[in-house]
């Protein structure tokens, strides 16, 4: 290979057509070092707590394929006596949110009063609620197929005091 | 300098700049999408229940602010000015850091509430790298190792976010974890028109999870996946996978498509399909500046040239 001419390097461009030094290299080789053993340590022994270097735990856990598949929604009843879907979106949470919550929901009501709180905070428009309803719906699972028996049972209720 | 082994030649293998520019674009505008469309469920959090807050271990090593509506949305607006600005290229060491800070803070605060994804891993990292590159200009397909470092990193975390999904499926879920019923809750919970069928045909959800779990279990050789071609037919199979996903269970890892599309040749498609048609090909963007034989990135380089390098010298050469 011969070098026939000399083509401007913009110095901006630091290594542009260089090598890397060896202390920019053995920045490199330490940072990646430190993010894979981050990530392998949560992989193996962490929790969600760690995120960003958690497991990647979606759709990790083992459904019985004759057990139950669970979900879980709100609904409340209005100043009108109306019951309407209270969705998780309407106060700032996912679904996924809630369902990780619910043990607390079931013995704290304050999570409750605090979720009709928000409702009547992020939706000016709507009558405020009296009552909250965390409902679960129980999906029976046979062989790991559907078989459409279901039941929905009210799991915690939060009432306007 | 000392010879490089293998494994650090792999790490460092160059990139054409062009393709850093490119994806600097494509990476900070998808921050608008984001915070906008596709992950609004994080600035709901200015207006959450603040009873459901659940510090990461990492906000309280750091002190973060528990959210509120003033620190939620006054992150909303920096990340998104400083992902506008760093779109453009301007400053990328200052611009980029700044988003990807802004951007992994406000993923902690999505993350803050019960519910915790790894969706964007990769598009973590490719924010966290892109910055380490230095400018980067539209057509300069001069090669970079600090390009290559930065490429290389979001394609192993690409890899992992397969691969350490199926060990994580191992570690909870056990080894039957595929002949259990995990896909079967998904399609209860959140399944579309695509999926719900499946539910009444035998193992056929359980032939699903026993593929997903071969395939993630294999990831790793994607890392195999080196040349334009094979690049190509790789994304193009991720991105169908991400793309089924939604169909079926409405789930997409849309941060992770868009670090997916960093493995795209794209500095090298203007040679390769000239090549497919038996052309020599010459240029970059016209009116833009070419490698060379006689440019320092192909000619300084005694030790550490690699297959793809040499490709390129040979497609250059006059």
């Amino acid at each position: 290979m011969t070098t026939t001419d000399t083509p401007d390097i913009d110095d901006r461009v630091a290594d542009a057509g260089r090598p890397l030094g060896a202390t920019s290299v053995g920045i490199r080789v330490v940072a990646t070092l430190v993010v894979l053993a981050a990530t392998l340590f949560g992989t193996f022994f962490g929790s969600d707590t760690d995120f960003p270097a958690g497991p990647f735990r979606m759709y990790a856990t083992r459904n019985d394929p004759n057990g139950i598949v669970n979900s879980l929604r709100l609904e409340g009843v209005n100043t009108g006596g109306i019951r309407v879907p209270v969705s998780a979106g309407s106060v700032g949470l996912r679904r996924a949110d809630l369902e990780g919550s619910l043990p607390k929901m079931k013995t704290d009501p304050a999570l409750l009063a605090d979720i009709a709180a928000r409702y009547a905070k992020n939706n000016p428009t709507k009558s405020s609620l009296v009552q909250i309803d965390v409902v679960i719906r129980d999906t029976t699972l046979h062989n790991g197929l559907e078989t459409k028996k279901y039941v929905d049972k009210i799991v915690a209720t939060w009432k306007m005091p | 300098m000392t010879e490089r082994g293998p494994l650090l030649r792999w790490f460092l293998s160059p990139v054409p700049l062009h393709r850093v520019a490119l994806m600097r674009v494509v990476a900070y505008l998808f921050i608008l999408i984001d915070v906008f469309l596709t992950t609004t469920y994080v600035a709901a959090k200015a207006t959450a229940p603040s009873e459901f807050y659940r510090p990461l271990a990492i906000s309280q090593l750091l002190h973060l602010p528990v959210p509120t509506y003033g620190y939620v949305t006054t992150l909303q607006w920096i990340l998104v000015v400083a992902a506008l600005i760093a779109a453009t290229g301007w400053q990328p060491r200052w611009t980029g850091s700044i988003v990807a800070i802004c951007y992994l803070l406000w993923m902690i605060i999505g993350m803050s509430y019960g519910k915790v994804d790894h969706d964007r891993y990769a598009y973590l990292i490719l924010l966290f790298v892109l910055p380490t590159i230095g400018p980067a200009k539209l057509g300069d397909r001069r090669l970079s190792e600090r390009a290559g470092w930065a490429f290389q990193m979001v394609f192993l975390a690409i890899m992992l976010t397969y691969f350490l999904s199926s060990v994580a499926k191992l570690r909870f879920g056990g080894i039957d974890w595929p002949t259990g019923a995990t896909i079967t809750r998904a399609v209860v919970r959140r399944g579309t028109f695509f999926s719900h069928w499946m539910l009444s045909v035998p193992y056929m959800l359980v032939i699903v999870q026993f593929v997903m779990m071969a395939c993630e279990l294999l990831s790793p050789l994607m890392l195999l996946c080196r040349s334009a071609k094979a690049r190509m037919l790789l994304v193009t199979g991720l991105l169908l996978f991400h793309i089924g996903t939604y169909a079926t269970l409405t789930i997409i890892f849309l941060p992770h498509c868009i670090a997916i599309l960093s493995l795209l040749p794209w500095g090298d498609v203007r040679c390769t399909w000239a090549q497919m048609r038996g052309h020599r090909a010459r240029g970059g963007a016209a009116g833009q500046p070419v490698t060379v034989s006689g440019d320092p990135s192909i000619d300084d380089r005694g030790d550490g040239t690699d297959d793809r390098q040499r490709d390129q010298q040979t497609e250059n050469a006059p």
